[in-house]
């Protein structure tokens, strides 16, 4: 049986975007991307600021209505396979000061699977105590989140995302603000849950860190290169990616949106 | 002695008493609407939507008017439960026209998020008043009580909706809670996980918007927004979990209600007025006093740490020496602590046979000498840490100065730097001795 969903999975892309284009007020994030991210895989989303990848994060959880073009996960449109996602949020953007424990904050991976007004079962609670320790944060689990050190906060919201057991795991920046040993052990980690089946998407924009992965997507408003590291993330191709790709029409569509008549005299 | 008149706390008792006896649908109307304001004040407040609330609180006055305007035409009157829901029907129209027109204004003009909330606000509140001039003569509509509330003049018909709309929030809480709370936490989850978003927002605004107008006449507009946020942030203060904050924000917004009417009825003072300012000498305390934010606990812990830290100092400063120092040399060395926190670090290491006096001097003992080799080592830890972070030589001293104290961590550090012998500046880093192995971080 291994066998058999081992081949399925290679031949079934975990992400598939056809021909995407989404913009956002008429401004164009991202122009027709097409990509097969690969299942049961560590992917690196790159790119340079503005590239559109948090955008490309965005089309990928459903969350931006899509200009044209459509986007796949698991074969199916995102709204069917959303228990199956797991979000992990960048860590600059979360509120420190709410207040929750850092057991409460992996609970939330469960909520997808509770019916409204029920307790959670122990079922859940047990889910919640493997996670934490697949993150080795058990000891930690009952204090409050602002008193956890960066690598430790960002190792919770994963188990969090570890106790939704969901097959992908979507990471926006995990490795921005936290030090190079925390950054190993956190690589260490995620390494470790793909070989285990799981599939893992991560905006990354840390260059050295690309050949630990096994598929490099290289964004920039469209997809410059995309494949295994060795030949995604050749230094031509990470050139074209952070050369202002796509600037003159931008700044074309922007007068567009403006209405500024004067340069199309 | 200043003493207290037994005969005003007498009067002041008997005073209360009348309020229970006359008012008591009054009071029991006010405390259930306080609570229900606390409780969705928890979720404003962790959304950062005061001034949402603020701007929904004042803009559905036009809403309540074309209401008054309208049964006034057709019944003749405000009366009766239909009174109350044609309030209700007008509020709500209202909140939901100025929350389109935020979110319409916001996508399209140039105008940034709160500059639009306020412009949205203040012209709905003052087409409200301009509505009201516009009342024929003998028509009454009481600004000033829709500004701050009269609830003496709670009627059955009020009563009765506050006592379907209270229940009715803590329902919708108890059933949305899951999602409110993931909401509030982390909104792109929330989204990414299905949890239908818009849904959620838009019922919890129309609970708020409802709860609002049936406060109208207890507090008011301008003192409902305060009883909204300020439970809540009392409550804020005071734990570390949703739930207690919930239900505690609760507690505070119903107490505030219930002691301002009784207070406001004895001192013959505004009642909505009486109940904010009770809210808020609530929070006034719980800002001084809460055990976890408090700034009385947070001073004292600091206090405490700062004389941990110039024990922690005097120990090293000793060790690194090598040899007993008197008191000025020891100031000297130590110039960070104040002298308050020096001597009463050496008082209690004399206390706990870390020091001895040796002849006007300082020396440490057997075990204090082990204490302070373990700080030595750990400035140096830190040294070699900040170094191998790129910090410029000349500076990892003052940095380790402050991080030694963090000796557990270094041992940390210790493993992590692979095992280092000196410091970046070429001393020692002297061994972990066996007693410390036994592991004493703790103090």
């Amino acid at each position: 049986m291994p066998m058999a969903d081992e081949e399925k999975k290679a031949a079934e892309p975990a992400v598939l975007f056809e021909s995407v284009t989404v913009s956002y007020m008429n401004n164009p994030a991202l122009r027709d991307v097409t990509v097969a991210l690969p299942a049961g895989r560590l992917t690196s989303v790159t790119g340079p600021n503005g590239a559109g990848k948090t955008t490309f994060l965005r089309a990928l959880l459903g969350l931006m209505p899509l200009d044209s073009g459509r986007v796949l996960v698991f074969g199916q449109p995102v709204d069917a396979v959303r228990k199956n996602l797991a979000y992990v949020p960048q860590t600059e953007s979360v509120d420190w000061d709410f207040p929750i424990t850092a057991r409460d904050v992996v609970m939330m991976g469960r909520y997808p699977h509770l019916r409204m007004l029920r307790r959670p079962h122990e079922r859940d609670h047990h889910a919640v105590d493997r996670a934490l320790e697949r993150v080795v944060m058990k000891e930690y689990a009952d204090r409050h989140i602002r008193q956890l050190s960066g690598g430790q906060q960002q190792r919770i919201f994963i188990a969090r995302a570890l106790a939704q057991e969901a097959d992908m795991l979507i990471l926006d920046e995990p490795f921005t603000g936290i030090d190079a040993r925390t950054e190993e052990t956190l690589l260490d980690l995620i390494t470790k849950l793909s070989r285990e089946g799981k599939t893992l998407v991560i905006v990354n924009h840390d260059l050295s860190l690309l050949d630990r992965f096994d598929f490099v997507l290289l964004l920039n408003r469209t997809v410059v290169a995309a494949g295994p590291p060795d030949e995604a993330a050749t230094p031509a191709m990470i050139r074209r990616a952070y050369s202002g790709a796509l600037a003159h029409a931008d700044y074309a569509e922007r007068l567009i949106h403006e209405g500024d008549i004067n340069e199309f005299r | 002695m200043n003493s207290v008149d037994p005969a005003v706390v007498f009067s002041f008792g008997e005073r209360a008493m009348e309020a229970f006896q006359f008012y008591r649908m009054q009071i029991a109307a006010s405390t259930m609407i306080g609570a229900a304001l606390g409780m969705l004040g928890a979720f404003v407040v962790l959304r950062r939507m005061a001034l949402i609330g603020d701007a929904l609180s004042h803009a559905i006055l036009p809403g309540v008017v074309l209401a008054f305007m309208l049964m006034d035409f057709i019944f003749g009157h405000m009366e009766g439960l239909w009174g109350v829901w044609g309030l209700f029907a007008g509020a709500l129209l209202a909140g939901l026209v100025t929350a389109l027109s935020i979110g319409w204004l916001s996508r399209h003009a140039r105008a940034k998020d709160d500059s639009v909330i306020g412009i949205v606000f203040t012209a709905m509140f003052g087409l409200g008043v301009v509505l009201i001039s516009l009342q024929p003569k003998g028509t009454h509509f009481d600004l000033t009580c829709f500004l701050f509330g009269l609830p003496l003049a709670i009627k059955l018909q009020d009563f009765v909706s506050i006592a379907i709309i209270t229940p009715a929030v803590i329902a919708f809480i108890a059933v949305a809670y899951r999602g409110l709370k993931i909401l509030s936490f982390d909104p792109q989850m929330a989204l990414a996980s299905g949890v239908r978003v818009n849904l959620l927002h838009y019922a919890f605004m129309g609970f708020l918007a409802a709860t609002v107008v049936s406060a109208l006449r207890t507090v008011g507009v301008i003192m409902s927004v305060a009883m909204l946020i300020t439970p809540a942030a009392t409550a804020y203060q005071l734990t570390n979990r949703l739930s207690t904050m919930l239900w505690l924000s609760g507690l505070f917004g119903a107490l505030s209600a219930a002691v301002g009417f009784v207070v406001a009825f004895v001192l013959n003072i505004p009642t909505g007025p009486a109940m904010v300012l009770f809210a808020t000498a609530l929070f006034g305390i719980a800002l001084v006093l809460s055990p976890k934010y408090g700034l009385v606990h947070r001073a004292l812990r600091r206090r405490t740490l700062r004389r941990h830290i110039a024990e922690e100092d005097v120990l090293k400063v000793l060790a690194r020496e090598e040899r007993a120092l008197n008191r000025d040399e020891l100031r000297g060395f130590i110039p960070q602590a104040q002298p308050k926190d020096l001597s009463f670090a050496v008082s209690n290491l004399f206390a706990r046979k870390l020091l001895r006096r040796d002849s006007g001097t300082y020396a440490l003992t057997k075990e204090g000498l082990a204490r302070g080799m373990m700080l030595v080592r750990s400035h140096r830890l830190w040294e070699t840490y900040l170094a191998d972070g790129s910090v410029p030589l000349d500076g990892i001293h003052d940095g380790a100065e402050r991080l030694e104290h963090a000796h557990n961590l270094a041992e940390q550090l210790y493993q992590e730097l692979g095992k280092p012998r000196v410091d970046p500046h070429g001393e020692d880093i002297p061994r972990r001795t066996p007693r410390e192995n036994a592991g004493d971080g703790q103090h």
